[in-house]
This record gives C-alpha cells, sequence and structure tokens, in this order.
C-alpha cells in the first residue's frame, strides 16, 4: 500500500512540487497550508510521515511539532524550511523533527531518499 | 538647532556693543592747554610782583615779554614734555589696543567651540574635563558643572559601554602614541538612551612633546545607523524571500532533468541545464547577501568547538579536487604540526572554502596552489598561494570592498558576486583573527590568514551564516 505522506507548506510552487514528485514516485501526498489545518487533518487521519515548513501563516512549523505531541501522533517528522539557521534547525530537532534540510540546497531527489530512509526505519 | 540660539545673539549683541575705554584728552589740545598755561602763569608772576609800579606801557611790555617768554619755551616744552607724552600715549594707545584684540580672539575662540553643534570636550592628560561647550550638555544631557572635574569616557557620565580592548586602544593611542583616535563609540546619555557617536581625540602636546591636553569631539551617528541597519534589514528580508521561489525554481527543473513528465530532447535538457545553473548562481547570491547581512547587522554567531584547522583544509582539498584537476594544476599541501584550536569550525571552513576556490578560479592551467597551515608565535597562520593572474596593483586597496571585483577577475569570470573577501575579512576580524595578502599580477596571489591558538572570540549573537557551496 502506498505510503501516507502529508505536506504542510504555505507556499503553493513548493507545495504543489513536492506533491507531484511524491505522487511520481508512488507515495500518496497530501497537501495543507498552514499549521492548524496540518493539525485538524492530523486529529483525524494518520500519516506516514509529515514535511513541514516552518515559517508559516495562523500556525507555524514549531507551534505544530509542539501540538503534535498532544495528538500521539507517531509520524517521522521531516522539516523543510529555508531557515537554515544553526538555531532553527537545533530548537526543531529537539522539539521532536526526525530530520531537518535548507528547501534551497537539497534536490528534491535528496528529499525522496530521505523519505525512504526514514520510513524504512520506523 | 536644538539649544537656544537667541542666547547668543544676545552674547553677540553685547559684545559688539561693549565700550571701549578711551583717553579724553587729544595731543594738540594739550599743546596748546601748556603753552597757555605757561603764558599765563609768567604773566600773573610778573604782573604780581610788579603790578604796583608798572604804567600802561610797561604792563604791555610785560605781556610782550610772557610772549616771547613762551615762544622761548616753546621748543622745550615740545621736546620735553609734548614728544615723550605723546609717544607713551601712542604706546599705552597700541597695547590697549592689541590686547583688545587678544580678548576678542579669545572670546570668539571660546564661542566658536561653546556653540558648536558637535560636541567638544577639552580635558586634561588624565581624561579629566576641563572644558565642555553647549554640544556635550545637548548630547549627554549632562549639565557642565556635572562634568567638569570628572573623568570623561566613563559610566559615571556617558561612557563605558565599549569592550576593555576598546579603551585599552584608545588610551594607547592618544596618550602613549599621542596620535589622533578616531572611531565609532556606543555611549549613554544621562536619560539611559544610547547613542553611536562617530569620535576624534586628538592630544594638543608642548614644545618638549608632553601632553597638555586631549580635545575629543563627538558627532551623534545614531540616526545614520538606524537607517543603514533598516536598509540591512530589507536585504535580508528581500533575500529570505527570494529563496521560496528560487527553490520552486529549482525543484521544477529538476522534475523536468530527471525526465518527471517525460523525456527531454538534448536541446531541452540542456537548457534546463542553463536554468538550473543560472538560477543555483541565484541562490548562491542571496545567500551571501543574507551573510553580509547578518555581518553587518551584528547578528553573525560565533560557535568555537575543538577543531583541527588542517582536516578542514584536507575536507577542502578533497572537495575541489575534480576542479583541480579539470585545470590539471598541482596542489601543495605542506602542514606543521597544530594542536586543536577552539573555532567555529563552519566559519573556519568558510574562509579557506573562499580562499582556496579564488585561488583556483584565478590560476591558470597546469598552474600550482599551495596551501601551508604553521604554528607561528602563538598563531595558527594559513597561507594560500597561486601562480595565477594576481590583483592588479591599483586595485589591491579595494580588495575587501563589498562588491567590488578586479578588472582581471571580472574578465576570467563573469559570475563572481564580489562578496566572498568581503565576508571573509568580516568573519576574521570579527572571530579575532587578521588576514592579509601579497599579489602582484600575472605572478600570483598569497593570501594570509591567522587565527590565535587561544581561539576564536565567542560571539552571542542570533545568527549564522548560510553556506555556500
Amino acid at each position: 500500500m502506498a505510503k501516507k505522506i502529508l505536506i504542510v507548506e504555505d507556499e503553493k510552487p513548493i507545495a504543489n512540487a513536492l506533491f507531484n514528485k511524491l505522487k511520481s514516485e508512488g507515495f500518496e501526498p497530501k497537501m495543507v497550508i498552514n499549521g492548524q489545518e496540518a493539525l485538524d487533518i492530523l486529529a483525524q487521519e494518520k500519516f506516514d510521515l509529515i514535511l513541514l515548513d516552518l515559517m508559516m501563516p495562523i500556525v507555524n512549523g514549531f507551534e505544530v511539532l509542539k501540538k503534535m505531541k498532544d495528538l500521539n501522533n507517531t509520524a517521522p517528522v521531516i522539516v523543510l524550511s529555508n531557515l537554515g539557521q544553526e538555531e532553527d534547525v537545533q530548537k526543531a530537532m529537539e522539539m521532536g523533527a526526525k530530520n531537518f534540510f535548507v528547501k534551497a540546497d537539497t534536490p528534491l531527489i535528496e528529499v525522496i531518499n530521505q523519505i525512504n530512509h526514514a520510513l524504512e526505519l520506523v | 538647532m536644538l539649544w537656544n540660539w537667541s542666547d547668543q545673539k544676545k552674547k553677540n549683541m553685547e559684545f559688539g556693543n561693549r565700550k571701549k575705554s578711551k583717553l579724553i584728552i587729544s595731543p594738540t589740545g594739550l599743546l596748546i592747554f601748556l603753552l597757555v598755561m605757561i603764558f599765563l602763569i609768567e604773566l600773573s608772576i610778573m604782573l604780581v610782583l610788579n603790578f604796583y609800579r608798572l604804567s600802561r606801557q610797561e604792563i604791555l611790555v610785560t605781556i610782550l615779554d610772557s610772549i616771547i617768554l613762551t615762544v622761548i619755551f616753546y621748543p622745550i616744552i615740545y621736546f620735553l614734555v609734548y614728544r615723550p607724552f605723546l609717544m607713551l600715549l601712542r604706546e599705552v594707545k597700541e597695547k590697549e589696543a592689541k590686547t583688545e584684540i587678544l580678548a576678542t580672539d579669545l572670546e570668539k575662540f571660546k564661542m566658536a567651540v561653546d556653540y558648536t553643534f558637535d560636541h567638544i570636550v577639552i580635558t586634561d592628560p588624565d581624561g579629566i574635563a576641563l572644558h565642555v561647550n553647549h554640544g556635550v550638555e545637548h548630547m549627554t544631557g549632562f549639565s557642565r558643572n556635572e562634568i567638569i572635574g570628572k573623568k570623561v569616557g566613563t559610566k559615571e557620565l556617558w561612557g563605558g559601554l565599549m569592550g576593555q580592548a576598546f579603551y585599552k586602544k584608545f588610551w594607547k593611542t592618544i596618550k602613549y602614541d599621542k596620535k589622533v583616535f578616531v572611531g565609532e563609540i556606543n555611549n549613554r546619555r544621562k536619560n539611559g538612551e544610547e547613542y553611536a557617536a562617530q569620535i576624534s581625540v586628538s592630544p594638543v602636546l608642548s614644545k618638549d612633546q608632553r601632553v597638555l591636553y586631549f580635545v575629543g569631539i563627538e558627532r551623534d551617528i545614531t540616526e545614520e545607523k538606524r537607517i543603514d541597519k533598516a536598509k540591512t534589514e530589507i536585504i535580508s528580508l528581500a533575500s529570505h524571500q527570494l529563496l521560496t521561489p528560487l527553490t520552486a525554481i529549482k525543484w521544477y527543473v529538476e522534475m523536468l532533468t530527471s525526465g518527471d513528465v517525460g523525456k527531454l530532447t538534448d536541446n531541452q535538457q540542456k537548457y534546463a541545464e542553463e536554468i538550473n545553473r543560472g538560477n543555483q548562481r541565484m541562490i548562491d547570491l542571496v545567500k551571501s547577501l543574507l551573510n553580509v547581512s547578518r555581518i553587518e547587522l551584528g547578528t553573525l554567531t560565533i560557535v568555537p568547538k575543538e577543531t583541527q584547522i588542517i582536516d578542514i583544509a584536507k575536507s577542502l582539498i578533497n572537495e575541489f579536487i575534480s576542479q583541480i584537476d579539470s585545470k590539471k594544476q598541482k596542489i601543495i599541501e605542506k602542514y606543521e604540526k597544530l594542536p586543536k584550536i577552539l573555532i567555529d569550525p563552519k566559519l573556519m571552513r568558510m574562509i579557506i572554502q573562499n580562499i582556496l576556490s579564488n585561488a583556483i578560479k584565478y590560476t591558470p592551467e597546469k598552474g600550482t596552489i599551495t596551501i601551508k597551515i604553521e604554528n607561528k608565535s602563538q598563531n595558527a597562520l594559513i597561507t594560500i598561494s597561486d601562480t595565477g593572474y594576481g590583483i592588479p596593483s591599483k586595485q589591491q586597496s579595494q580588495i575587501f570592498q563589498k562588491l567590488f571585483r578586479a578588472d582581471n577577475a571580472r574578465q576570467k569570470d563573469t559570475e563572481g558576486t564580489g562578496l566572498g573577501l568581503y565576508i571573509v575579512k568580516a568573519i576574521v576580524e570579527q572571530s579575532g583573527g587578521k588576514i592579509w595578502f601579497d599579489s602582484m599580477e600575472n605572478k600570483g596571489s598569497t593570501f594570509y590568514v591567522t587565527m590565535p591558538l587561544i581561539g576564536m572570540v565567542k560571539k552571542e549573537g542570533t545568527k549564522f551564516l548560510e553556506n555556500i557551496k
């Protein structure tokens, strides 16, 4: 069965690129455009992995990471952000993110590899 | 101008109308007065002595005698009394005029200093304030009475905010080297508000080169700084915003070239790769701009860790080896034994990476690049030299300037940003090291970087630098 992946990203072109790539790689992706929507959908549905942006309107990625614990979310979270700052990385990792990538530095194929890697470990 | 100019105007008027003390008697008047007096005295004596015995005719003769006597006396009076008096008078007048000019000049100077908008302080050789102008009161909020007699540059007044190293250098320059100190400083007004100032402090020396006074001038540049900061923040914000669309381009081109939406023709593939190259260049430029803004905003963080510089150099050469090989260049490595030192490995990597990549880029095929790391007098000395195009001597002074690119570099490689060495220099200096170079056009360049073995200065900023590949 195809693995379900949640894309949490407010930038449409970025979200679309991820969505298309994941689909062509045989995953079952779903997009939401902010942290609140992510929390809402996570309360109802189970996902195998979450791709999370940090800078988003309404509820940002850090808050999603914080509140995800209350939702008993066990799916690994990979943070994809252009905030490549050490303290952002550290903060996200401390809050439970599995990995952290700077979008502008990371080819899509690398994102896929990391997803596969994270899923194998589960 | 914020202080009261009308006060100054009033003073000016007083100054102009001041009554000058003048002598009332004129010299010619005095001469006539003396002659008349002599005539009258002679006449009186003659008349008193002989009045009862004199006939009318004799009185007339007496008067005539007096006149003749006066005429005879005239030269004596003139030479013995009048001339010396006149000379004395002239002398007194000249002296008085001179004193007045002096007094006026001094007053003018004092007023010029007092009413200059910039802050001017005159101190004794120990920095104790002797005189302050209105600018000081206005800029710092302290009154003249509160300042005079106290040591300036301390927390008791508006100073003391800079690090110890700053004050050490400051006093060394003005007191021991007896040179002018010019720099930027942060101070605090009486109301607690901080301000930035451009200062210059000049020692006033006696003939035997002793410091008599210090004259310190400050100009408030808080507003300029604020504008500059706002500009840098806009660059930072814009750069960040730019990264999102650039990422989108990067990913869509990647999907195209990897055949996700069907196989491309050879030309399509080639064009898509060109787009990707241009896009990557833009990503690197945006990141460089972000780094510049972080450096300029002072938000750069330095996190020293135990690091072996030689390992960094080796791993970078490994990274560059395909580039070096493709240009058929030779690389020579010379490493002296060096202890691990406390430096920020990311920043150190950025420094070496930048200089090394310049050396490879600006050295023709079959050239030689040498990297040497030595342990030299409490410093790690990193030397990277090449047999490349060199930096034209006329442009060497500009090489560390932001966005500057030497003419020959511009010709050989159109894609550079002119930000690399600017960033490198800023990192080296903010972390306590030094950087310099020797270069000769068409012979090559050698860059030197030193880093103290005691390590980099830790800096609690808020931002790290972007790694540019």
